[in-house]
């Protein structure tokens, strides 16, 4: 059976529980399977990538051992919450909110967050 | 003998036939938190009775909630915990919780609802690949 392209979608900052965390591992697990997982960190979410530089390294041990390589964030919502200038490592592109919709239609299943 | 137009009932289940989907389901909420549960219990039992098949419903996140038999709300028929339950019963529809979700809320076996089981992360990963559509419901 082919592999499928899933989206998990990522709105919730660190403050919103562990629902963030959660999705990390539910797409960690997806990848165990060997599916194409996409990371899209939009809205709110974005500021778990500005929660400060020993939070994003275990964020990126996580992913780094998972090898989840599609990971997004959208442009605009760093933009509307003051982070356009937050430097983020190599594996995360930032995408214009028209590609990621156009990214989403790519998707067999988006789970929103 | 006269044609008549077709029943539209047999036309539709003829469609229903054609059509059937393998549908997986995805509670992310608590049953008294938000419209979430309810509706993706009212989703499944649509779906099923239009013929479709429903491979697996998995509870994460808050969704864990579901399935704590010790909910007591006041109004029984709201109660969407018997509810899941009553559907597990009669329909035999495969009710997972997740296992690591469940327990940072408080969730075991000792007050799982009937017709609930606890698993890992990997029967959800299973049921979508199974699956035509995954429907989230609560993200």
């Amino acid at each position: 059976m082919s592999a499928k392209r899933i989206m998990f979608v990522l709105r919730n900052g660190k403050t919103a529980g562990p629902s963030t965390d959660e999705r990390i591992e539910v797409a960690m697990m997806a990848q165990a399977f060997d599916q194409e997982v996409h990371l899209a960190y939009l809205d709110d979410g974005v500021f778990t990538l500005a929660a400060g530089p020993d939070d994003l390294a275990a964020l990126l041990a996580k992913i780094e051992e998972s090898d989840i390589s599609h990971i997004w964030v959208e442009q605009q919502s760093l933009a509307e919450r003051g982070l356009a200038d937050l430097v983020l490592p190599d594996l995360f592109a930032v995408l214009d909110r028209h590609q990621i919709i156009e990214l989403m239609g790519q998707m067999h299943m988006v789970i929103p967050g | 003998m006269h044609w008549r137009p077709p029943d539209d009932r047999t036309v539709r289940h003829a469609q229903y036939k054609e059509t059937a989907l393998k549908f997986a389901l995805l509670v992310l909420k608590a049953p008294f938190q938000h419209q979430a549960s309810a509706s993706a219990l009212a989703f499944a039992r649509a779906s099923l009775d239009q013929g479709h098949q429903l491979v697996r419903v998995f509870f994460y996140e808050e969704g864990v909630q579901n399935a704590n038999r010790l909910a007591a709300p006041s109004a029984p028929d709201t109660n969407l915990v018997h509810l899941w339950s009553n559907l597990a019963s009669e329909q035999g529809v495969d009710l997972v919780v997740c296992a690591s979700a469940g327990l940072r809320r408080g969730l075991r076996e000792a007050n799982l609802a009937p017709g609930f089981r606890i698993s890992g992360l990997g029967q959800l990963i299973e049921a979508t690949i199974i699956a035509d559509r995954l429907v989230t419901f609560g993200g």
